[in-house]
């Protein structure tokens, strides 16, 4: 590859502690988290009144008035309200697709600054009329006369006005994601003992990072929450091995997807400063690391051909072999952790001859990851998964991660709804 | 709408269920009926809403199927016809898509009965519809109608469609079907059958609930399996109707989406079929 003419650097990022849904952040809205991601991330730099090149945000679950919420955010926070804005989606993946859509923009040098962000609430929810109900006010609104406007009307049924809450299933499959992922988990016969061990690693790994005061300089307080929530320090294999199944309980094999090793719906929002190195040195900021390249892919699961989860797998050989990278140039691997078994699918397809040369294309197995280096700081089993948030909080912990221990690469994976994945490789500078 | 077209058919069908003395004569009247019908974007939008097809130019073979049902439906209420229509159950539709009829062409349906047949549950009728655009022919329908337990001397032997050993697979999809279903179904075809509106009406023809219409299923099977055929053969037996509200597990049986395949909506709980749809090329 060409060396880009602007190396866009990562210089930091802020979030709010995520808080497991309807719990405090019941009542906060996607704007009003987001807002305050930034606007930490604006204190913590002293951005007030500046403007920066452009702010690249989204969410998963958005109401249709959000239709600008990045910008409405930017509006309300402290920099300057002439800074552009832009909403994106990839869903799980759409934190980490604005660090990657502005850091190639500062490698183009089209802005020599952005920050990148993702909220998401599962309590402050979108609930929708049914289609139905949806259709009949459509042709209500069409309609000219009153006779029209009664004829219309006179189609609502009492079962027309119950209202359709989000939800995290698949809309070509009606199936809930942890659904999908319990046909991945027989497949690949991961077994509740492994995800349940994941499981207490992320809280283990999380709670060390909090208590050595890792994320101190990465969140700020939000509405008097100052840890993540579901972060359980003194979770252990026995209390996870007491819950019960919640999904795979139709299939044939033993269900061994529990609350304990899957993530639960989650509120919060982050966000990622991101600049060119010249940015950077005007503004006295030290750059932690640089993302240095990416690579998506999606599967199709729709009929059960490959599962929903699974794109990462595919999507981290392709990424490697064009950087002319193996599993042992990295340091360190964040891989999300939708569900433990997500994770574990992935580790045992990069793991398996079959897949690798069958599937994705390679002459052998990637083999397999060491697994001091997987998550060291935790990941979404102990943090919580707001959707959108997921990508900020893993490059901007990476990132600084990277510069701290002095370890020279991360590899970065988050699967996505859709069959999709994002991956991307992030280096020390 | 085709509601109003359909009432004074359902009226016939149940006067036809009155007791007017022995019908002489086993054979069907010989009667057809021509009709020109637009492919109107509006009225189609709704039904492909409700079948969850993907809404642009060419119209699913489902939609043809709710064109033609009335004059189906015309065609079976006759007094002359020597079994009751109310009652009759759908057992088996045939379609052969023969180039891609679109919205804003003017099909030309000819409908005609073909019957009565044996079976072994009774005796059937089909409905045999075939439709052309501008003398390019783009449908040909075979809907197999069973009056079950219905045994009529003169009834002609015809090879039945072999009943397929069926194992439920893993479903690919579940369907959560509301009973509003019904409903949404009725207004986008025309088909107020009672029996898919009401529960009430459904327990008089020995359902516990309401049920799904037979072509809903069907034609959203279709949507699922999305064929990005030419031409081809779309062909569905029903077995068990589902009963409303519920949940249908969906899977593809054999081959691929977009091509030559196999699917099956089934009862995710006991894995007893409700629709089973082949879609596969036309032989030459």
């Amino acid at each position: 590859m060409s060396a880009p003419t602007q190396r866009a650097v990562i210089l930091g990022g802020n979030r709010i502690p995520f808080a497991r849904s309807n719990k405090q952040y019941a009542k906060a809205t996607n704007l009003d988290m987001l807002t305050s991601a930034i606007d930490g991330l604006v204190a913590r730099f002293g951005l007030a009144g500046e403007n920066i090149g452009e702010v690249a945000g989204g969410a998963v679950l958005k109401h249709s008035k959000d239709f600008n919420l990045t910008r409405e955010a930017v509006l309300g926070s402290a920099l300057a309200p002439t800074t552009p804005a832009f909403d994106l989606g990839q869903a799980c993946a759409t934190g980490l697709e604005a660090v990657v859509s502005l850091n190639n923009k500062i490698n183009a040098g089209q802005i020599e600054s952005g920050i990148a962000s993702g909220v998401d609430s599962a309590s402050d929810a979108p609930i929708v009329i049914n289609d139905s109900m949806r259709e009949i006010l459509l042709e209500l609104t069409r309609a000219k006369t009153m006779v029209q406007k009664a004829k219309i009307a006179s189609q609502i049924r009492p079962a027309y006005l119950a209202p359709q809450a989000p939800s995290t299933g698949e809309p070509r499959t009606g199936l809930s994601m942890g659904e999908h992922q319990a046909k991945t988990t027989a497949e690949w016969a991961i077994t509740r003992r492994a995800q349940d061990e994941l499981a207490v690693a992320s809280h283990r790994n999380l709670a060390a990072a909090w208590n050595d005061g890792f994320f101190d300089d990465l969140t700020t307080p939000y509405l008097g929450v100052s840890r993540d929530t579901n972060m359980r320090a003194d979770s252990t294999m026995e209390s996870l091995a007491k819950l019960n199944p919640v999904f795979g309980k139709k299939l044939p094999t033993e269900a061994t997807m529990t609350a304990g090793n899957s993530t639960p719906l989650t509120d919060g929002a982050s966000s990622v400063l991101l600049g060119s190195e010249d940015w950077a040195d005007e503004h006295g900021f030290t750059p932690l690391a640089r993302l240095v390249d990416a690579e998506a892919a999606a599967v199709d699961f729709v009929d059960g051909a490959e599962g929903l989860l699974m794109a990462p797998a595919y999507a981290v050989p392709r990424l490697l072999a064009r950087n002319g990278l193996t599993f042992d140039d990295f340091d360190v691997f964040e891989i999300h952790e939708a569900f433990a078994s997500t994770v574990l699918s992935h580790l045992a397809a990069w793991e398996s001859e079959e897949f690798c040369t069958e599937k994705a294309g390679l002459d052998k197995a990637l083999g397999p990851i060491d697994r001091d280096k997987l998550n060291p700081l935790g990941s979404s089993l102990a943090a919580g998964h707001p959707f959108a948030a997921t990508g900020g909080r893993i490059i901007a912990s990476t990132a600084k991660h990277l510069k701290t221990t002095g370890k020279k690469r991360s590899l970065v994976s988050i699967c996505a709804a859709g069959g999709q994945g994002l991956t991307a490789i992030v280096e020390a500078v | 709408m085709m509601a109003d077209s359909m009432l004074p058919v359902y009226a016939r069908a149940v006067l036809k269920t009155l007791p007017v003395g022995s019908r002489t004569s086993p054979e069907l009247p010989q009667r057809s009926i021509d009709r020109s019908v637009p492919l109107e974007p509006v009225a189609y939008a709704g039904f492909a809403h409700v079948v969850e097809q993907r809404l642009y130019d060419v119209v699913h073979p489902g939609y043809m199927h709710v064109l033609g049902f009335p004059l189906s439906m015309q065609l079976l209420s006759d007094p002359e016809v020597p079994l009751p229509m109310l009652g009759m159950v759908h057992i088996h539709n045939r379609v052969d898509v023969l180039s891609p009829a679109r919205l804003g062409e003017v099909v030309d349906f000819h409908v005609e009965l073909a019957g009565p047949f044996e079976h072994a549950k009774g005796t059937t009728i089909e409905v045999h519809v075939t439709a052309q655009v501008e003398g390019r022919p783009v449908m040909d329908e075979v809907s197999t109608y069973l009056a079950k337990g219905k045994k009529l001397p003169g009834a002609r032997a015809r090879a039945q469609v072999p009943h397929a050993e069926f194992t439920a697979p893993q479903p690919s999809a579940l369907w959560r079907l509301d009973p509003i279903i019904g409903q949404r179904y009725a207004q986008v075809s025309g088909d107020f059958n009672p029996i898919h509106l009401n529960g009430l009406a459904a327990k008089g023809f020995g359902f516990s609930r309401q049920i799904a219409h037979g072509m809903y299923t069907a034609s959203r099977a279709l949507s699922a399996m999305d064929p990005r055929l030419e031409s081809y053969r779309w062909d569905v037996s029903f077995a068990k109707p589902i009963l409303l509200p519920g949940t249908a597990g969906y899977a593809l049986t054999d081959g691929r989406r977009h091509g030559a395949s196999r699917s099956a909506v089934f009862d995710p709980k006991s894995g007893k079929p409700h629709v089973l749809t082949q879609v596969a090329h036309l032989e030459g």
